[in-house]
């Protein structure tokens, strides 16, 4: 028998997840168009993306603009492993993590004794030197030509004779739901431990930290190659998906995007990121009923407007309604303090005196 | 027994010596000051034995051991920790995750294994928040473990910084300046949990500026002035030893 806490614990960390399955089980006979399955499909790489960037940004506090290059790695080391080498779809995936978690670690290790906006720099630096090792190193990559015919994963049996059939889209919205599903329970798991503690010590007082024990830098290596791995991992799905992959898929961009998934969904908060993704993926997507020439307009507009009044992210607006509500309705004791960066509107503490 | 000794030590910052040739013993499980005007050095010897600096020369030891030149990780595994002079909380996070961010550096569970979960990392958890809690009790911040830290008044955050210090079970506790911007009352407060301290077998080393708060509690007083050791010795030779009431009349801001 469950006690009524641990069953209350059970179904806030295991509803979520339902929920999701759910979704993503009836989402490829709810959404048939091929255009609108190929954006669940990227919107779920990108939850993962936006995910593992706020581990690093959110959860550590270190600007790193880069993470765009590890989605380049991981889905360049798959397709080159799968083509050129003819490797299984699920070694090359494992190898592309791995690759990118390693080039995630050797950053770390270069820049971290940087922070702000010299940490920013360098690894945007990074993301450059990436793209231009994808367009120039052409023995490998093909440069601007690509990789045509990458395979698609395997087709995996279901039991009862059929198989999930990676020609069709709906195979794809299956994997990568389970993938991201996985990666959020993974991630949960971190940040609600220790170790999400030893991350948050980090971001707000490096110093006090090391003062408590914690090695510091290791836990930001940790964030970043954890990251990374994420984020290769991804790119090997998305080079199994896209068939075809090209440097132009990885430019500055794509990076600053998924900062802007964070920062617009709720950086330091596990849900926000998911949301950001979500809605950074489907709304310009919507958007382009509206016309390609207000289409980018109204989607820098709506990022500034979320920026300047809700600056804990679209998470904030939630949060910010719930407790006006409970306030005005009845007296409750103090709200547990919300997990932001404290970026927001932390209240200054006084000056020493002396 | 001396749990701390200080050998000889001199810190510079560039021109400036800051610390200049200074020796000292901390006896096990009492409480020394460690007293001077502004500007004489005192929180530079902090953050020497606390590793956040490491000396230009001299040693360090600590447990009979050579910790000279160890860092503020390692020496707060060797069961050294402090507060800061100027505040240095985990401002967004909540009182309670500030004193169990502390405990979990004692804890006998590697964060990393929470990953894998269990029935012993489990236990090891609700141990550490326990601790945590029996943390923020002993200085009276029991009940507001659930704010953020930077919505405590002055006086708190200070007490939260010396709960959060000793989740890490310390053996060597440095504290700087724990009465500054305190009221009398809370001052008084403060003299009952340092007691408090003191009588778990913690070792105290303590800067202060509060003469009264100094004599009501240390057994054991350093005395520097411009980065030199100028007396030693009880609170009561300390009060009439003639180098230090000079070192001090210069001083008008002590009152
Ligand atoms: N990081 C640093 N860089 C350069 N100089 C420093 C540094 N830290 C301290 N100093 C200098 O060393 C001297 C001693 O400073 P320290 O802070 O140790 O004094 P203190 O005794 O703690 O004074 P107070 O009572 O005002 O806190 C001062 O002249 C100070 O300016
Ligand atoms: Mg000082």
């Amino acid at each position: 028998m469950f006690s009524s806490l641990a069953r209350q614990q059970w179904v806030r960390s295991s509803l979520p997840v339902l929920v999701a399955a759910v979704v993503i089980m009836t989402a490829p006979s709810l959404v048939t168009g091929s255009f609108w399955q190929r954006v669940i499909i990227l919107a779920l790489f990108n939850v993962v993306l936006a995910m593992s960037l706020n581990l690093v940004i959110g959860y550590t506090g270190l600007l790193a603009l880069g993470h765009g290059a590890f989605l380049g790695i991981g889905a360049y080391t798959s397709a080159v492993l799968t083509t050129t080498y003819e490797w299984a779809f699920w070694a090359a995936f494992f190898v592309a993590g791995i690759t990118a978690a390693a080039c995630g670690l050797l950053l770390a290790v270069i820049t971290l004794r940087l922070r702000g906006h010299y940490l920013a720099i360098a690894t945007l630096g990074f993301a450059v030197i990436v793209y231009q090792v994808l367009m120039n190193w052409i023995d490998v990559t093909r440069g601007p030509l690509g990789i045509p015919g990458i395979p698609t994963p395997p087709n995996i049996p279901l039991g009862n004779g059929t198989e999930l059939d990676f020609g069709l889209p709906a195979a794809h919205i299956y994997l990568a739901g389970a993938f991201a599903i996985v990666c959020y329970v993974l991630i949960r798991r971190i940040v609600n431990s220790p170790m999400g503690d030893a991350l948050r010590a980090v971001r707000e007082d490096e110093i006090s930290a090391k003062s408590l024990g914690i090695r510091t830098f290791a836990w930001k290596c940790f964030a970043f190659t954890v990251a990374a791995f994420a984020a290769g991992l991804t790119g090997s799905l998305y080079a199994g998906y896209m068939g075809i992959l090209e440097p132009s898929a990885f430019v500055l961009t794509v990076s600053f995007t998924l900062l802007a998934m964070v920062i617009v969904g709720g950086a330091g908060t596990l849900v926000g990121p998911v949301i950001g993704a979500l809605v950074l993926t489907i709304v310009p997507e919507a958007l382009r009923e509206v016309g390609p020439e207000y289409r980018m307009i109204l989607y820098g507009l709506a990022l500034t407007l979320v920026v300047l009044f809700f600056p804990q992210g679209l998470v904030g607006i939630g949060a910010a309604l719930r407790s006006r509500f409970r306030s005005s309705s009845r007296s409750k004791p103090d709200e547990p303090p919300s997990d932001s960066t404290g970026t927001g509107f932390a209240k200054e503490v006084p000056v020493d005196a002396s | 027994m001396t749990l701390l000794e200080v050998t000889n030590v001199t810190k510079k910052f560039g021109g400036v010596t800051a610390i200049d040739e200074v020796s000292f013993r901390a006896e096990a499980g009492r409480v020394l000051a460690l007293i001077g005007p502004n500007g004489a050095g005192k929180s530079t010897m902090f953050n020497v034995i606390s590793g956040n600096y490491a000396p230009t020369s001299g040693t360090l030891r600590f447990d009979d051991r050579d910790v000279t030149g160890a860092n503020s990780v390692a020496m707060s595994r060797l069961g050294v920790s402090r507060t800061f002079q100027k505040i240095r909380l985990f401002k967004a996070l909540s009182v309670m995750d500030n004193v169990v961010i502390g405990a979990q550096s004692s804890a006998p569970v590697a964060p990393w294994r929470f990953f894998f979960g269990g029935g012993a990392v489990r236990a090891a958890a609700a141990e550490t928040r326990k601790h945590a809690l029996e943390m923020l009790d002993l200085v009276g911040l029991g009940d507001v473990g659930d704010v953020r830290a930077d919505t405590l008044s002055y006086g708190q955050q200070r007490m939260l910084e010396i709960a959060r210090a000793l989740a890490t079970k310390p053996r060597l506790l440095l504290i700087d300046e724990p009465a500054a911007g305190l009221n009398q009352a809370e001052a008084d407060g403060l003299v009952r949990r340092l007691r408090l301290i003191r009588d778990q077998g913690i070792t105290l080393m303590l800067v202060e500026h509060n003469m009264d708060l100094v004599m009501d509690i240390a057994e054991d007083i350093v005395v520097m002035n411009f980065g030199k050791k100028i007396a030693q010795g009880a609170p009561r030779e300390i009060q009439e030893n003639p180098d230090v009431i000079r070192a001090y009349l210069g001083e008008e801001a002590m009152a």
